[in-house]
């Protein structure tokens, strides 16, 4: 989660009195907006808020046979024949189509994988004939558009630039979710371009892919950029699904969607072949309904790859199964810090973190209060440097080497202003515009910059953990979700635990703490790096005694 | 007269600032201004800093 002082003028939009060289530039690219086109999609996202079906909850819903069913539901009912891969998928497939394209319209997929079926055939042809490849053998799965699938699929980060983009091969992960026998069910959407192209974006929103929804309330931000994976797992539209995060994309739609993510310690899971953001912060992670599924899904991706080299030299152990590390007295005698200036900002976060500290210590865990968020202060803007200077590098090398028709952020920037009207009717691309002036990674800068942040966080993270010898600290990953508005851009409430863990390149854990007022808050836990098996068992034991996650019931408003 | 001087050099200096706004994106000096502005805004970051936020 990257931080800005920028939302006052939603809050107050037309104040003479606060009008500045500033404000009066907002004011005027929003008159510049009112063309036709922003108009017409207001106009279809205002119809697209009267769901198609009369009761948008959607009356399948309670009775859809793969309700909140997990990994190992599946993988039972697989082996006894109750279900195969194929009737799985085609499950899936249906409610897709009910929910995602119609009812609610969740939209959170971007592009089906025509071959999804085929896969799905041919895995069941293999267990049929005994060969059963592990937990994920025949277990459909959703994929963040921004991770190369050398298949018919697209791979776009939701950006009409990269339409007709087919990477050449896998990304390194994909290539390990296939070798486990996952079948790729599609590609969701996400805030175009992971949200690196504008400051007042609308989280969830590609000139692709279109908005994503909220599932819990249908007019409110699915966060992202993760978004289509946060909200088809929360629908369960699929069994599990991929998203990245640079800062906060992981945990914050996994939060707002009421789900499990992880974000591993960067080095846990290869990068090769997913669009860039940041070398130093980006990782590839889990979204799932249950810590179970995510530690099965964490464990399957975790390898050493050549190509990058964050796996190549990680000073940390590594596991092909995290499940073994949950345990449901996971917190007995663990000592937990937790934020204390995380606290008196929302009433109702306040009441769900009592809660969740009660349950904690009734688990055995000891709370320690922190106030490592301080510590961070000095701080202020130097993460974004790194990732405009980062940016720019990996996304040049990235486009050099694919199928697009761009092959620069040069060109890039170019493409998004000669079709301006579909690709930026309501936002531009000043973060773009920003990186473009960036040097490269030689830079006297960036290379001071990268030294004193990174060693400042993991300095503080280690010395906090050290100092009160601390298992993880925890904190709500966010407020309550807000609504999606196109026009103004996000309206983000605060919190956001994760985001040291995001800097430092260190692992975090969001789980669902309960919802306020219908909405869902995750919990972030966090630690040093690959400090994985220690967090999810605290994550897990937490998940266990509250079993707070409930599905969502696609209320169109609050 | 001089305060309708006074305002007249006021509306002057607005319109020739709502000008260069306008006119666009050839002139220069108007680029530089709101690169300084992009710049600013972007800068501003504040890090840590819970209310406003963006999620990347």
């Amino acid at each position: 989660m990257l931080r800005y002082q920028f939302n006052f003028c939603i809050l107050y939009p037309f104040s003479t009195s606060t009008l500045n060289r500033r404000h009066f530039i907002r004011q005027t690219t929003f008159v510049s907006l009112t063309g036709s086109g922003a108009l017409a999609y207001l106009a279809s996202c205002t119809k697209s808020k009267q769901p198609k079906s009369a009761n948008p909850a959607v009356p399948e819903s309670e009775t859809f046979a793969l309700q909140e069913i997990t990994i190992s539901d599946l993988q039972q009912k697989m082996t006894s024949g109750e279900l195969t891969a194929r009737s799985i998928v085609e499950m899936y497939l249906k409610r897709i189509e009910q929910i995602d394209r119609n009812g609610p319209n969740l939209n959170s997929i971007i592009e089906l994988n025509p071959d999804a079926l085929a896969i799905a055939d041919t895995l069941d042809e293999e267990r049929k004939n005994g060969k059963a490849r592990g937990p994920l053998h025949g277990i459909p799965v959703l994929i963040k558009d921004n991770i190369d699938t050398g298949d018919k699929m697209m791979t776009t980060a939701g950006s009409l630039a990269l339409e007709g983009h087919r990477a050449s091969k896998d990304a390194f992960i994909i290539g390990e979710l296939r070798n486990a026998g996952a079948i790729i069910l599609g590609k969701t959407n996400l805030s175009e371009w992971a949200n690196f192209r504008s400051t007042r974006s609308s989280s969830g929103w590609s000139s692709r892919g279109g908005q994503t929804k909220n599932p819990y309330i249908l007019d409110r931000s699915p966060c992202g950029s993760s978004s289509g994976s946060g909200t088809a797992v929360a629908a369960n539209l699929c069994a599990i699904a991929i998203g990245t995060e640079t800062d906060g994309s992981i945990n914050c739609p996994a939060s707002i969607n009421g789900i499990v993510g992880i974000k591993p310690t960067v080095g846990l899971w290869s990068r090769t072949g997913i669009i860039p953001i940041s070398k130093t912060q980006d990782t590839a992670g889990p979204m799932t309904r249950t810590v179970s599924d995510a530690a099965i899904l964490l464990g399957a991706l975790t390898a050493t790859d050549t190509e990058d080299k964050t796996t190549n030299e990680r000073q940390g152990t590594i596991w092909r199964d995290y499940a073994q590390f949950l345990k449901a007295d996971g917190l007995k005698g663990k000592k937990i810090g937790i934020e204390k200036s995380f606290l008196k900002k929302h009433e109702a976060v306040d009441a769900l973190l009592k809660n969740f500290i009660e349950v904690i210590k009734g688990q055995g865990a000891i709370i320690i209060e922190i106030e490592l968020i301080d510590k961070l202060k000095d701080l202020e803007g130097m993460e974004f440097e790194i990732l405009k200077y980062e940016f720019k590098d990996g996304l040049n090398k990235y486009l050099a080497k694919a199928n697009a028709s761009v092959k620069t952020l040069e060109e890039l920037i170019k493409f998004n202003i000669t079709n301006e009207a579909s690709v930026m009717p309501f936002f531009k691309q000043e973060i773009f515009d920003a990186t473009q002036a960036m040097g490269d990674l030689s830079s006297k800068d960036y290379i001071s910059i990268h030294e004193k942040l990174l060693s400042t966080t993991r300095k503080a993270i280690d010395g906090t953990l050290n100092e009160h010898g601390l298992t993880a600290i925890c904190g709500p990953a966010n407020g309550p979700s807000w609504c999606i508005d196109v026009v103004n851009g996000d309206s983000f409430t605060g919190y956001g635990m994760y985001s040291p863990a995001a800097v430092a390149g260190y692992p975090s854990i969001t789980v669902p703490m309960g919802l306020a007022l219908g909405l869902p808050i995750g919990i972030t836990f966090f630690g040093t790096a690959f400090s994985e098996p220690e967090l999810l068992a605290a994550a897990y034991a937490y998940e266990q005694a509250s079993k707070k996650r409930t599905p969502p019931s696609f209320r169109t408003t609050v | 007269m001089r305060y309708a001087g006074w305002a007249s050099d006021r509306l002057r200096t607005r319109m020739s600032v709502f000008d260069r706004f306008f006119s666009a994106r050839d002139d220069e000096n108007l680029k530089v201004e709101q690169q300084n502005w992009k710049t600013h805004d972007l800068m501003v970051l504040n890090f840590y800093c819970p209310y406003a936020t963006i999620s990347i």
